[in-house]
């Protein structure tokens, strides 16, 4: 059965307070959840304040100066900090977005940052990821080929590279995946947003021969059929890409082959 | 357990197609109803075209229902033997729907 309430060693205990900067005109409040496995302690959360004046824009940039200035034991991913490289995924404000590309000013009131939800924890704002980047992987995210390699490089149309649009830009930041309910309480078996969308985005392409295959794969109660458009996905991706469309043209293409056998 | 899931998808989508027509037949017993008689009543549901309609009711939002809670089922239920009795339990309660309405059209 589902688990609704989180389990007793889960429950969020309200943490350390860190003291508010004295003669400073620009505070902003942070609340950052902590969890470290080796303490054996419920996670928290932590107050910290920052002067944005003495600081970057962006909540990474905030997250930065914490763990710079104030806090050195703060965790948490980051790398190309302009919205590439999907690292810096996290909740803010309750919404699932890139911590890099979130502006401070934009988040009324206390900044709340959480990990991505319903994933494991590893430390604080770093989520367990295994899990989604081996249903990545399921889904077979290159080439598949019957025809011989060519000399140079795989060639199709401008119509049929537009098909792709859309679609390849995903940075696999896993903010859809994390913010769909049926991801929530399936995540074994519900390949979820982002590995559909990277699935949708091989089988579109015209350079593959293996649709057949592909969509064979897909054909089954739990790793496509758990999408029922809820959306969070479309509203969540920072790069503004809707897998949900994506996961229905599957669903559309499944249909059709089935009617028309 | 949805053995064809895309079939299971096609039926959910054309019975719910289908529920908005019946919809509107159900709205017009629901306002014509009211003001009849008992005998009125019966001879209403003896129609030929009334009687079609009100099974066709009957079958197509039962089965929607045995549809979607299915879905909500596998959703929530995870444990195989809980997920087994859900899932009889929600065909059980879908034939006794469509027999105990289907039962009670024609003997009226």
């Amino acid at each position: 059965m589902v688990e609704l309430a989180l389990p007793r060693n889960s429950k969020i205990t309200e943490g350390k307070k860190w003291p508010k900067p004295q003669n400073e005109n620009n505070i902003r409040e942070f609340k950052v959840y902590r969890w470290n496995p080796e303490d054996n302690q419920n996670p928290s959360i932590d107050t910290y304040y920052i002067d944005t004046e003495d600081c970057g824009p962006m909540v990474l940039d905030a997250l930065m100066k914490i763990k710079s200035d104030i806090d050195t034991s703060l965790t948490f991913r980051r790398s190309c900090r302009e919205g590439v490289c999907g690292s810096c995924a996290m909740n803010i404000d309750g919404v699932n977005r890139l911590a890099c590309t979130t502006a401070i000013e934009d988040v009324k009131g206390a900044v709340s940052i959480y990990p991505l939800p319903h994933q494991k924890v590893i430390k604080d704002l770093v989520p367990d990821l295994k899990n989604f980047f081996e249903q990545h992987k399921s889904v077979e995210p290159w080439l598949h080929t019957k025809k011989e390699d060519p000399k140079e490089e795989w060639l199709q149309s401008k119509e049929d590279r537009e098909q792709l649009d859309g679609l390849y830009e995903c940075i696999m930041c896993a903010c859809c995946s994390t913010s769909c309910p049926s991801y929530w309480w399936n995540s074994d078996k519900y390949l979820g947003p982002a590995a559909l969308l990277q699935a949708y985005r091989w089988i579109i392409d015209s350079r593959d021969d293996e649709r057949d295959e592909r969509l064979d794969k897909l054909e089954d109660p739990f790793k496509l059929y758990r999408c029922h458009t809820i959306m969070n996905c479309a509203k969540a991706c920072p790069k503004g890409l809707n897998p949900a469309k994506a996961i229905a043209s599957i669903k559309k293409m499944l249909v059709e082959r089935r009617v028309s056998k | 357990m949805t053995h064809s899931p895309t079939r299971h998808f096609i039926l959910q989508r054309i019975t719910a197609v289908l529920n908005i027509p019946i919809l509107i037949f159900l709205l017009y017993l629901i306002f014509t109803i009211p003001g009849m008689s008992y005998d009125g009543v019966t001879s209403l549901f003896q129609k030929p075209l009334i009687l079609f309609l009100s099974l066709l009711l009957t079958f197509n939002f039962a089965f929607h229902m045995k549809l979607g809670m299915q879905m909500i089922i596998e959703d929530y239920i995870h444990e195989n033997k809980n997920l087994k009795l859900a899932l009889l339990l929600n065909n059980i309660f879908v034939s006794i729907v469509i027999i105990g309405c289907t039962y009670s059209l024609l003997t009226l």
